[in-house]
Order: C-alpha cells, then sequence, then structure tokens
C-alpha cells in the first residue's frame, strides 16, 4: 500500500469519506493504484467531471484510470466551477 | 410574443420621447439583448465617434425571454460604445430592473445625445417623463438615489439603474448600476450615461409579458427547472457562490496575484470563501450573511454581506454597521490578490464602495494593482498621492484608493482613467494588464491558455464571460484545441446573452434547453443550429464594429507580462501565454483573413454583407 494527500477544494468535505472536517487528509491507496482508485475510496466517483491535479499538474477526465499514483503523491480535486 | 414589439428612445439632447416598433427582421436574426441592442447601435452610430460625445447612443435591452418566468430570465444588456474601450461594449446586468422595464412594455430603450441639464428618466408602462435631478440625486451616490427616487415617487415597485458619483465624472470604469449592487459593469457604460448627464432610470411595469406557445414554453421552462434546481452547479452557487473559485484559482496557479507578477497567494486563506463563512472574533458574525437572488431566478448567486464594526475602514462610519452585497470572485480577485491585500473587511468595504459610487470592481482592483506596481518600482510616489503608501498588500491603501476613485477625488482620477490610461500616462504602459483597455478578470492566462485567447480576442477587451473553456483549461496546461473551444463558446455566450437568461444557468443546461424555452416563446422555429448562428452573426457584427473603430489584429493580444514572463509557480509553471500558436487557427476557423478581418464569404453566409 502507499499513501497519497487528498484535498478537496471548493468541494463539501460531506461529499466524501476519510478525510478530515477541511477536506484534506491522507488516504491509502493499494501499489500500483490510479488516481481513479483513489476518488474512489473518497467516495467520489471517477467519472464525474471534477478536475484534478496530482503533484500540481492537471490530469484530465479520460486519464485518471491510467494515471498510476506514487507514494506521497499530492491530489487535489475541484469542482467543475465555471464564471465568477 | 416574447418579443414586445416596442423600442423607446429618448432624444436627451431635444428632450424628444418617441414609440418605436420593435424592427422585427433584426429581432429574428438577432434575438434580442446583447445581439439586437448591437444591431441597433452599428446601424445608427458611427464607431469613430468619441465615446463620451453626444453621437454615441446608450441602449438598455431586454431578451425575449426576459420577464417571461423563463428560469434566470430577469437579465437585460448595456450597449454602447465603451468610455474604456472605444470599442463595443455590452454589459449584463441581473437583479430587477430589465425585467420591469420589460414588464413596462418595452423589449429596448435607446437614448440619443445629451442633456443640457442632469435629468432622470420615469417609465411606467407608457407614460414616460424626464425629470429634473440637480438639487435632488446628482451629486448623490448609487444608495441615496434609490433611496431618494423612491421616497419622491412613493412606489417600492420602481426599479432604478442609475449611476454613481463615478459615472458623473466620467471614471472610465464607471458602471450602470441597479438594485443597489447589481451591475452592468464593465467597458464603462456608466461614464457614458454620466456623459449623457442621465443620473438615473426608474421603471415600473405592470403590462406583463407573452408567448407564442404557452404551453411548449411553460413545459419547456418546466423541464429546465428540473433540470437546474436539483444540479450540482446551482447548489454551489447557492451556498458558497462565486467566491469559491478563489480556491480553485489559487490551487491550480491562474490566481492573478500582485498584478500578475504571481499567480498564487500566499494569504489566499484569509480571503477565501471559508473565511468570508467563519464567524469573526469581535462579534461572532460571519462575513457571509445570506445570499440573494435576481427576478426569476432560483440559483441565488448574490452574497450579502456584514463587516466587522471595529475595522479601521468603518469604525467611524456607522452606514456600513449593516448588511449590504457582498464579495463575488471578480471582486475578491481583484482588490484581494490582484493588490496582494488579505484583509477580507477591507476587501468588502473597497467591494461596498464600488457598488455605491458605480464602479466596476475588477478594472478598480487591476488599475490599483497597477499604480501599487507603479509605486513599488518608484514611478509613482507620495507626491502623486498626497502622502498615502500605494504598497502591495496595504489595506489602508485599498480602503483609500476605493474612496478616492469613487469620489474622482485627488490620486483617485488617476486611477480612474484605467491601468492602460494610468500605465501609459506613467510611461509604463507594460505594466497595464488589460487587453482592448479592459482589465484582467481572475484567470491568468499563462495555466489557461484557452482564457488567454478569449481574452485577446473579445470584442469588448479582457473578460471572462465572452467564453468559458473553463473545463479544458483546468484539464490543459496546452494551447492544442483552444481555438475551437473558444469560438464555439464565444458563439454560444453570444446568443445566450441575447435571450435574456442568465450564463450562469448553462452550468447545468445544455443549449437545448434554453432553446426550447425560446421555441415557446417565440414564433417561427428555433433550433440549436439556428442559435448558433445567430451568436456566430452577433460575433461577427461587433468585430465589424470594432474593425471600423479602427482596431486590428494588432489589438487581438495579451500584456508582454504573460507572454514572456513565466508563470512562476503551479499547473502553468515556466509556461508562457502563447498567444501566435493559437490565433492563426482562431481566425480560420473563424472564416476570416490572417489579418483577422471576416472575408467576403464568411460576412455574406452570416448576412452581414451590408454591414
Amino acid at each position: 500500500m502507499i499513501t497519497v494527500g487528498f484535498q478537496l477544494v471548493s468541494i463539501d468535505p460531506s461529499e466524501a469519506k476519510g478525510l478530515g472536517k477541511d477536506g484534506v487528509g491522507e488516504i491509502p491507496v493499494k501499489d500500483g493504484g490510479t488516481l481513479a482508485d483513489a476518488m474512489k475510496m473518497v467516495g467520489l466517483l471517477a467519472g464525474e467531471p471534477y478536475m484534478t491535479m496530482v503533484n500540481g499538474n492537471p490530469v484530465p477526465l479520460e486519464n485518471r484510470d491510467t494515471k498510476v499514483l506514487s507514494d506521497g503523491d499530492q491530489v487535489v480535486v475541484f469542482p467543475p466551477i465555471e464564471g465568477g | 410574443m416574447g418579443w414586445q414589439g416596442n423600442v423607446l428612445r429618448v432624444n436627451l439632447t431635444r428632450g424628444e420621447i418617441i414609440r418605436e416598433p420593435l424592427n422585427m427582421e433584426w429581432a429574428e436574426t438577432y434575438i434580442g439583448q446583447r445581439g439586437l441592442g448591437s444591431k441597433y447601435l452599428t446601424e445608427e452610430v458611427d464607431p469613430m465617434v468619441d465615446a463620451l460625445a453626444p453621437e454615441n447612443n446608450l441602449i438598455f435591452a431586454t431578451g425575449p425571454l426576459t420577464a417571461t418566468g423563463a428560469s434566470t430570465g430577469g437579465r437585460y444588456s448595456v450597449i454602447t460604445k465603451g468610455a474604456l474601450t472605444n470599442a463595443i461594449a455590452c454589459s449584463n446586468s441581473g437583479g430587477q430592473f430589465g425585467a420591469f422595464l420589460k414588464l413596462a412594455g418595452w423589449d429596448m430603450l435607446i437614448l440619443e445625445g445629451k442633456s443640457p441639464e442632469p435629468v432622470y428618466l420615469l417609465i411606467k408602462n407608457d407614460k414616460i417623463e424626464i425629470l429634473p435631478a440637480t438639487d435632488f440625486i446628482w451629486g448623490e451616490t448609487v444608495w441615496e438615489t434609490e433611496d431618494r427616487i423612491h421616497a419622491k415617487h412613493q412606489n417600492p415597485n420602481l426599479k432604478i439603474a442609475s449611476i454613481g458619483i463615478s459615472g458623473e465624472n466620467l471614471c472610465r470604469f464607471a458602471c450602470v448600476m441597479n438594485d443597489r449592487d447589481r451591475a452592468a459593469g464593465r467597458s464603462g457604460v456608466g461614464a457614458v450615461m454620466g456623459s449623457k448627464n442621465l443620473k438615473a432610470i426608474a421603471a415600473y411595469g405592470s403590462v406583463g409579458t407573452k408567448v407564442a406557445n404557452p404551453k411548449e414554453f411553460m413545459e419547456a421552462n418546466a423541464a429546465a427547472r428540473a433540470k437546474l434546481d436539483p444540479s450540482a452547479p446551482r447548489k454551489r452557487l447557492s451556498t458558497i457562490g462565486t467566491h469559491a473559485m478563489l480556491d480553485v484559482t489559487n490551487s491550480y496557479g491562474s490566481l492573478p496575484t500582485l498584478n500578475c507578477r504571481a499567480v498564487q497567494f500566499e494569504g489566499a486563506a484569509k480571503v477565501n470563501v471559508k473565511a468570508a463563512h467563519a464567524p469573526r472574533r469581535s462579534d461572532g458574525r460571519a462575513n457571509v450573511q445570506a445570499n440573494k437572488a435576481c427576478f426569476a431566478c432560483s440559483i441565488g448567486c448574490g452574497r450579502i454581506a456584514t463587516m466587522d464594526k471595529n475595522h479601521f475602514s468603518i469604525k467611524d462610519k456607522p452606514q456600513y454597521h449593516t448588511s449590504m452585497g457582498g464579495l463575488e470572485y471578480e471582486s475578491i480577485f481583484a482588490v484581494g490578490p490582484m493588490c496582494g491585500v488579505d484583509d477580507i473587511d477591507a476587501a468588502t468595504y473597497a467591494s461596498a464602495l464600488c457598488n455605491e459610487h458605480g464602479m466596476d470592481p475588477i478594472s478598480f482592483g487591476v488599475s490599483l494593482a497597477a499604480a501599487m506596481e507603479l509605486y513599488d518600482i518608484g514611478v509613482i510616489t507620495k507626491e502623486h498621492t498626497g502622502g498615502m503608501a500605494l504598497d502591495f498588500g496595504s489595506a489602508e491603501a485599498l480602503c483609500w484608493a476605493a474612496e478616492v476613485t469613487g469620489t474622482s477625488t485627488g490620486f483617485g482620477k488617476d486611477i480612474g482613467l484605467g491601468a492602460k490610461r494610468l500605465c501609459e500616462k506613467y510611461g509604463h504602459p507594460e505594466l497595464s494588464m488589460t487587453v482592448k483597455g479592459q482589465e484582467f478578470p481572475g484567470y491568468d492566462p499563462r495555466a489557461m491558455q484557452g482564457m488567454g485567447l478569449a481574452y485577446a480576442t473579445s470584442n469588448r477587451g479582457a473578460c471572462h464571460l465572452r467564453a468559458s473553456p473553463f473545463a479544458d483549461d483546468f484539464a490543459h496546461v496546452r494551447t492544442e484545441g483552444k481555438a475551437e473551444i473558444v469560438k464555439t463558446s464565444q458563439d454560444r455566450n453570444a446568443a445566450w446573452d441575447s435571450t435574456g437568461v442568465c450564463l450562469f444557468a448553462g452550468n447545468a443546461w445544455e443549449i437545448e434547453d434554453l432553446v426550447a424555452q425560446l421555441a415557446g416563446a417565440l414564433p417561427g422555429s428555433w433550433s440549436k443550429d439556428r442559435f448558433m448562428e445567430a451568436g456566430e452573426r452577433i460575433w461577427n457584427l461587433e468585430r465589424m464594429f470594432n474593425m471600423n473603430a479602427g482596431f486590428t489584429k494588432a489589438d487581438d493580444t495579451l500584456p508582454k507580462r504573460v507572454m514572456e514572463e513565466p508563470a512562476p509557480s503551479g499547473a502553468g509553471k515556466g509556461k508562457v501565454a502563447e498567444i501566435g500558436k493559437m490565433l492563426p487557427e482562431y481566425y480560420e476557423l473563424r472564416g476570416w483573413t490572417p489579418d483577422g478581418e471576416p472575408t467576403t464569404q464568411t460576412k455574406s453566409r452570416l448576412g452581414l454583407a451590408g454591414a
């Protein structure tokens, strides 16, 4: 197992599990696990149009199933938000 | 049907009030609001006219879905040649005013000329009066103006659009405000109103609206509401508002900070949405007290806020010890991170003064950030400011600047020039974060290449609402594919902004959901193809106005800083905005020449051959 950092940005933390009240936490992921696996671990549907980053780099929806995570990676998820 | 069929034309020079039939041929090809107002402007105003001259027209235009009961259908636009940009301007606002103008029986109000004395316009259905504003509301703030008109006419259902002291003094980024804290905010449309000696328009309507196919319209409307109301974007906008974007752009590295010297802000946690909802130590209340919706809107993205009564900015000003319009993403980015300020009460105060005096908070904040950088490099000094240190991060400087700019006093007149003219005046045009003279919204184009292209090609200068390339920009820091995304989005938004419905409904709807409502409201056959073609026609019409006003391909660009200085951090770290890679493909997709001019074939295809 590896451990990755996970942070929800502008998403209600109650929508996820295994994270702190501030939407931040560390989660275990199986060796060779992907970003999609990590999202499932916290209860987020990997197929939803969330925006995702790993170590500061964007990972598009179509690459979540193939983006293999490493121990210590930092995952950030934010909503499909537009406008301002 | 959908349209009222009536245009109210007021010549302020002669004091004439004229009722005209709406040009239905134009309505069917330009829909309404942004498109139809732009058509009238381009037919009636010389593109080379001085934006502040009497020969410029100021048009208030509703859409065919405004006040019909369509979900979020309360929008109107102000169309003119912009005082900030000298380009075609179209600023869109919600609140109640637009709906009541339509309910009074008018699709559009066209204001010509310049009144010899300050006046305001009173519209009660088909009874129209031009009334004196001197010794009544001229010289007063937006809020005081609304209060006095309501008190005088004893009709709380009068909905009011007005300018503040900023517009009277021709601040280049003055807004038209309505319903106290909603704004047709961008491009200096309020300065044009001020140049006409027109302080306010008060409208009350009881005529009502009709739709062409009531059953079809109601079914489409119900289906659209059923889609919007339970949607995640609606819930998010309702609960945490647009303010939530700040954490997103800060995480991504596209939050314009310190006049775009940086793309992430160390003080973000002090001014983000979480900070706005946290109880204050002093009184236990949060900055955000409630949300607020516009006419017929179930989203309610507006914020109602309070400030700390002990904050230095208002401790001796009890008039601000109450609830008022709060921070939205664009206002907090501009008066917060862009100026390096991490004081949420100072930001709320500055934003409130923008509403009270009628200034665009984006342009104000970005112009102040430019002034702060000029101060930082020693070009602007305390001699210029009258003693105020314009340090990045200074909450005192922010509050002071909002006061002097809003009232057009002292150095505030320089800030009120807008960033482009300010930086040119002080010999550093490269420090102006503008496109076509209009200040950047809250997205740095180095991490968001599509937004960079959208800024560069926007017909009203840098704008985050002319195209919506967010989804792809937050997934890919690249130039490939952006031209098509931006072009399609620009056409879609141009048509959407012509209907009377809010762009934010588009976070939950497909184009088909809106077209179904148009098809119910209007005669004839409406389809997605017709809708998108209308958007493309509107975009090209605006482009041609600008080219006839002297704009060229050279104006489709971005500030040197974002094209030459790599982003220092975030998803775009090491990258610059690469407009040159995207522009040729964009022009080709548009059917324009390599110099950015619509070809004869494109004009013919869109029915613009004679335009």
